[in-house]
Parts: C-alpha cells; sequence; structure tokens
C-alpha cells in the first residue's frame, strides 16, 4: 500500500484533462473496453464509469500509466483508491492518504445512489472485483445495486455494514473458478444473510462482456434479479 | 470520537519501532520483523515505514495491516482505540492536546467499562434491524455507527440505556 493521497491523485488528473482539453470519459472509456478486450458499445460503458468516478491515469502523472478506482469511505470521502497498472508491468496497489481515525469497510461501488439503493431494496449483487461491478452495472443497466468487497470474502466487517443498510438478502456472483467456488460454498453457510449464489457464465463477469453468447447469458442470468 | 489530532500527536512522539520492541518484545532485523498478530513462516513480514512511523505488515489481513502506535497498541492489548490513546499519553508522558471532542468526558465513566464495543457494536446492529427506520435515517445512522470508533458510548446513548439494558439482558449478558 502506497502513501500517495488518491483525492489530489484525481484532481491532478481531472487538471490534465482539463489543460489538454480532453475528455475525460470518452478516453478513459475507450481504453477501458481495449483493456478488457470488451465489445460492449462505449455509450453503454460510459454511465458506468461515470457513475463509478473510474478514470485512465495517463502517463504523464506520476504514478500514471494505470487504470484508477476510487474507493469511498463512509462519508464519501475518497480515503482509497486502487490502482491498476498496465504494460510493462501489469499489477493492482492500494493508495491511501493520511490515516483514517476510524475503520470502516472497504467497498468499490459504494457511492450514495447505490447505498440508497440498498437500503431501499434491501439486497444487494456481490461481484469480486472493480471491473466485475462495471460489468454488471453495464449489463444491468445501472439500476441494481451492485458491490465489490475487493476479494471474494464478506468479512465480518462488510457483513456489519450492509447488516447496518437493513439488507437481508445478498446474491453472489463470484469468479467460476476453484477459489470462487469454495468462498461462494463457504459463505452461502455462514453470512447472516439470505444468500443466492449465482454462477458465472464465463470466468469473471468481466470476462462475460468479451463474447456475445456469455454477455447475452449474463444480462439472462441478472435479468431476474 | 477520538480525536484524530490527538492521534497524530502520539505518532509524532513516539518511535513506533522502539514502542513495539517495548510492548511486544520485537527483535528487528533491519526494518522488519516477525509480526506479533498473526503466524508467519518468513518471520518478516511486517516492516517499519521511517518516513510516516507506521508499520505494514504484508500477511495480516487488508484491513487491519497498517499500523500507527495507537492501533498497535489497541490492536495488541486488545483494547479500543481510546483506551490505547490514553495509555500511551500516560505512560509516554505525552502533553494531551486541547482539541478533546465533547465524547472523550463521556468516554471516562468506568461504570460501562465492564461493556465491551463488540458486544454493544452487535446489539446496535440488531436494533437497527428491529426498527423500521427510512432510508435516510438508515443511512444516517450507520454513518455514526463507523465514526464511532469503537466508542460504545455513543452507540449507547442512540439506543438509550432501558432498551440497551433489555436488550443485553434478552441476550444473555448479566448486568450489575
Amino acid at each position: 500500500m502506497k502513501s500517495i493521497n488518491p483525492f489530489n491523485l484525481f484532481e491532478r488528473t481531472k487538471a490534465l484533462y482539463e489543460a489538454e482539453c480532453i475528455d475525460w470519459l470518452d478516453s478513459s472509456t475507450k481504453r477501458f473496453i481495449e483493456f478488457r478486450n470488451w465489445i460492449v458499445e462505449p455509450d453503454r460503458v460510459k454511465p458506468a464509469l461515470e457513475k463509478a468516478m473510474v478514470r485512465w491515469i495517463p502517463k504523464q502523472i506520476v504514478p500514471g500509466g494505470a487504470f484508477f478506482f476510487p474507493i469511498y469511505d463512509h462519508h464519501n470521502f475518497l480515503s482509497l483508491a486502487q490502482l491498476r497498472y498496465l504494460d510493462p508491468d501489469p499489477h493492482k496497489c492500494l493508495v491511501h492518504g493520511s490515516l483514517p481515525d476510524h475503520l470502516s469497510p472497504w467497498w468499490f461501488g459504494n457511492d450514495q445512489e447505490t447505498l440508497i439503493r440498498i437500503a431501499e431494496l434491501r439486497k444487494v449483487l456481490i461481484v469480486e472485483g472493480p471491473s466485475d461491478v462495471l460489468a454488471c452495472r453495464i449489463a444491468l443497466g445501472n439500476s441494481y445495486p451492485v458491490l465489490s468487497p475487493l476479494g471474494k470474502e464478506l468479512k465480518e466487517i462488510h457483513q456489519k455494514d450492509l447488516l447496518l443498510l437493513g439488507v437481508k438478502k445478498v446474491q453472489l456472483l463470484l469468479d467460476f473458478d476453484k477459489a470462487g467456488q469454495t468462498s461462494a460454498n463457504i459463505q452461502k453457510e455462514s453470512l447472516p444473510f439470505r444468500v443466492q449464489r449465482m454462477i458465472c457464465p464465463s470466468h469473471d463477469p468481466s470476462d462475460c462482456l468479451i463474447v456475445e453468447s456469455a454477455m447475452k447469458k449474463l444480462s439472462k442470468l441478472l435479468s431476474v434479479l | 470520537m477520538i480525536s484524530q489530532l490527538r492521534r497524530q500527536n502520539i505518532s509524532d512522539h513516539i518511535d513506533l519501532k522502539e514502542l513495539a520492541s517495548e510492548i511486544a518484545g520485537i527483535k528487528w532485523k533491519g526494518n522488519v520483523c516477525d509480526c506479533p498478530f498473526h503466524d508467519s513462516v518468513s518471520k518478516t513480514s511486517m516492516k517499519y515505514y521511517h518516513n510516516d512511523n507506521h508499520l505494514h505488515c504484508f500477511g495480516c489481513p487488508s484491513h487491519q495491516n497498517h499500523f500507527d502506535a495507537v492501533w498497535f497498541v489497541a490492536k495488541f492489548n486488545n483494547w479500543n482505540i481510546s483506551r490505547a490513546i490514553k495509555w500511551l499519553e500516560v505512560t509516554y508522558n505525552i502533553k494531551r492536546l486541547k482539541e478533546v471532542s465533547q465524547n472523550d468526558e463521556v468516554d471516562d465513566e468506568e461504570e460501562a467499562e465492564y461493556l465491551t464495543f463488540a458486544v454493544v457494536s452487535d446489539i446496535f446492529i440488531k436494533w437497527m434491524n428491529e426498527q423500521n427506520f427510512d432510508t435516510d435515517k438508515r443511512l444516517r445512522l450507520r454513518k455514526i455507527y463507523w465514526d464511532a470508533n469503537n466508542d460504545m458510548l455513543v452507540l449507547a446513548n442512540i439506543i438509550g440505556k432501558t432498551t440497551l439494558f433489555k436488550m443485553l439482558e434478552e441476550s444473555g449478558y448479566e448486568i450489575n
């Protein structure tokens, strides 16, 4: 975990886009589609990226050459972010600003609108990573609440947060690999909610948007929500 | 709520590397050591960062692997944050800054010490689920819960003493 203030990084990126008269959303959408090899139209990806404030940090900025996935705390304050670097050394890392004086769970996708929807519907779709959140939002049309705990597991701190939001039912759509399915099986028995386990038609929700047939299957799977 | 300023003040006055040796008997190999919070094979999973005086463990769960002095003491002794701050200020003779939040006074009430935050926290969540709050109120209380930062009196005050004691008894806790 690197000590870089994500809010400053966000602002510097915004300033650079403005200075060079580049639309951050257009540019980030194009790169994200290329990065994930998605076959989806940019107009369907844009609202998901805009809602989650995911953007591409150009290499002119240090640290740059990475996608920026903001992680908001319970005050909607940008205290953390996940950076996903591409070539030459693809890797992920978390960056943080000053240490918070409180512990609250890390979610990707917990914007205010999503939290309100969760509290209203009393249910939520849980996926593993930020790209999966975006993929599900694209497939669902951005209206259904989707969250990622940034891992395969809803830890105790995440469970408490969902309970505080009044959640009664959790839908788990984890990666279709051994680790993901084992985790889903364990959580189906142990979580203090009604758990609906869903099987992803491809390796993960994000990969579903690479192939037309898998994309249709994902849309169909999620259409029952 | 615990003042961030007090916490930062402690970090500014205490060398966390020395503190870790003093309270946890940690033996350093340069700037790395065996993490006292999990069993590590390498014995070098925790690293000290001099620039901002913190410890980072590469083997602990992601929410609990970044330690400043207060969090280290709290976790090592299984205390809440408030108690760790007070202990560090007294033990290391650190002058307490004047910016103190209102709740710190309430926090001194020893009559509530026997209740742990974890118990009150569980009761609070249970209580929340029994209430038919609208979305706005639910979101507001959620913020208060995470801001409470191990200060159980914040949560206890919201639930109300009578309801809290009733729910504690129903959950099998003995109330003196």
